[in-house]
């Protein structure tokens, strides 16, 4: 105990290791020494007391809900005690498993690094296997809508979303939505869909899964040249092209284009993209193939061209709930071409 | 003060623990005379060979601290009874392989320690429950020897108080283990996993240094320090 005290202050004491456990526990050594050593510096007295009561002032407050008073917590103490003898006995010392895993390279050790690589190679296999089973399942009943050239269709799933198939479009559901929600697209469809965070509504379409919480949006899947289009008119969707591709996330007036492995993002107008759902048939600068691909979808025809398609003014403009002959009409006038209409079939004469 | 209620933990002289139930007593008998005397080493070595007394004592003599100490980490005190149980039937079953151990308590504090962080984190809400960490050694400041003429008034002692529980968990845990259990700064940072007994002090000191910023709080017994300084 040679430190020096003298230049101690009220700090120094408290946290000094000998003066604590001197306050705390003190002995008849210790108490000599502070005896001499106060006597020696009066000038300590006050600052060595504060420090002292300092120490014996600090407690610990148990939280709130403690329900062992000290009365009560030696029957605890006892009866655990009871408890850890009797259950030592029932399971009399364990013959030190301790010491099977020290020995180097025991058979046991190499046992459980084979163990290990099996367990990990079933669970890379299940886990791939899974994610190529997502699409292809088989277990439970599905029901099917399908649509033909010139039909759409408004229905509603078994969780109360509402989807709206555009013309020659196929989608596929579970009867029940009560494990998860997935549906199969070939074509176009609308989806306004219930809020459900606890599971997730998957629209799976080839290569791309769109995954959302509860909003409203657009997929388009040709399978032609197997693009897929993703709009958004309100929520967030995430899109991804398996279960551990990156997702994209699309927020409204959003859309996304996935060709050939390559999404590209840029925004959409809505009348345009999906004004169909509403009845609206919009075109903006569409030549004549686009044209008559379009009507011929949305109508149920075939078109027969005659004369210069080269000439053709490409069109612009929209028609709501409108007859083929009104549009037919409407798009001639501008872009100069004339029309009959013969049962499924549409006469384009170019001038 | 309110704070003296039957839940505070009282600090009786030097063993701080409460005196062993009858029960326990009169089952072993002996023990406590056996190895009262005796150092940490020593009981450990005993407890080691196997003797039953020796693991009594330990049991009699740590129960307390450990069970405080797992209240202040884990606020549900059924869950660390559970706990304390698992903890002394391990402890009997199997001994561990540290063979030489020169202070039982902070051995075992560390252990335990462990044992009851290990179980929060399994229960993750626990750590997310705001109400623990916040709670967790709350200091109270107050003298119990009404006899003795305090140095510090109520305000003081209040202010005080206020002040520690600003700290943050750490360094009360630290506080905890230095002035309630009165372990060494060694043991301290033993419990605590810190790297040295200088880094348990640092950690001390840090926090209780804000008794000195504070000095202008308490302006009456630092006028009788500067008197007596003078002098």
């Amino acid at each position: 105990m040679a430190t020096n005290y003298q230049s101690y202050t009220l700090l120094d004491f408290i946290t000094d290791e000998h003066f604590k456990s001197w306050v705390l526990n003190p002995d008849a050594e210790q108490n000599q020494f502070w005896h001499d050593w106060l006597a020696e510096h009066p000038d300590k007295v006050l600052v060595v007391s504060q420090a002292k009561e300092f120490i014996l002032s600090v407690h610990f407050h148990p939280p709130k809900q403690t329900s062992h008073p000290s009365q009560e917590l030696r029957s605890v103490k006892a009866s655990v005690y009871e408890k850890v003898i009797r259950d030592a006995q029932t399971n009399p010392s364990r013959p030190e498993p301790v010491k099977l895993f020290s020995t180097r390279f025991s058979t046991l050790k190499i046992a459980a690094s084979v163990l290990l690589l099996c367990t990990l190679a079933f669970l890379v296999y299940q886990y791939q296997h899974q994610e190529a089973e997502v699409p292809e399942p088989h277990q439970l009943a599905y029901s099917a809508k399908t649509t033909q050239r010139g039909e759409k269709l408004s229905f509603a799933l078994p969780d109360g979303s509402v989807v709206k198939l555009n013309a020659e479009s196929e989608l596929r559901f579970a009867s029940s939505f009560e494990s998860q929600r997935t549906v199969y697209l070939k074509g176009e469809a609308y989806f306004e869909v219930e809020r459900d965070t606890l599971k997730p509504f998957k629209v799976v379409t080839d290569q791309l899964t769109t995954e959302v919480l509860g909003t409203s949006f657009n997929v388009k899947f040709s399978p032609q040249d197997s693009s897929v289009q993703v709009a958004v008119t309100s929520g967030k969707v995430g899109v991804s092209a398996g279960r551990h591709q990156e997702q994209h996330y699309l927020v409204p007036t959003e859309l996304l284009r996935y060709e050939q492995g390559v999404f590209s993002k840029s925004h959409f107008d809505e009348e345009l993209l999906i004004g169909w759902k509403d009845g609206i048939i919009a075109f903006e600068n569409a030549d004549l193939d686009e044209i008559t691909q379009r009507l011929s979808n949305w109508y149920d025809v075939d078109f027969e061209i005659k004369g210069q398609t080269r000439v053709i003014r490409k069109f612009t403009g929209k028609f709501k709930n409108r007859n083929l002959r009104h549009v037919l009409e409407g798009i001639g006038y501008s872009s100069n071409f004339t029309s009959t209409i013969q049962k499924n079939k549409v006469i384009i004469y170019v001038q | 003060m309110e704070h003296s209620s039957s839940l505070t933990y009282k600090k009786n002289g030097s063993g701080r623990q409460l005196q062993m139930h009858p029960d326990v007593r009169s089952n072993t008998p002996n023990y406590r005379q056996i190895f009262e005397g005796q150092s940490d080493e020593e009981v450990w070595q005993a407890y080691r060979a196997g003797r039953d007394d020796a693991f009594s004592y330990i049991y009699d003599t740590y129960f307390d601290s450990l069970y405080y100490c797992g209240c202040q980490l884990c606020p549900d005190t059924h869950r660390v009874v559970d706990l304390l149980q698992d903890f002394f039937l391990e402890l009997r079953l199997k001994k561990p392989k540290t063979d030489a151990v020169l202070c039982i308590k902070a051995y075992l504090l560390k252990s335990f320690r462990r044992k009851v962080i290990k179980f929060l984190k399994k229960d993750q809400w626990l750590i997310f429950n705001k109400e623990v960490t916040e709670g967790s050694f709350t200091i109270s400041f107050h003298h119990e020897m009404q006899f003795m003429k305090t140095q510090f008034h109520e305000q003081q002692q209040k202010h005080i108080e206020k002040m520690l529980n600003q700290l943050t968990p750490r360094e009360r845990e630290a506080i905890y283990y230095f002035y309630f259990e009165n372990l060494s700064y060694n043991n301290v940072s033993a419990v605590m996993g810190l790297s040295s007994a200088k880094a348990a002090r640092n950690l001390i000191y840090k926090g209780l240094s804000i008794l000195r910023k504070n000095r202008h709080q308490f302006p009456q017994w630092l006028q009788y320090c500067l008197m007596l300084a003078t002098i």
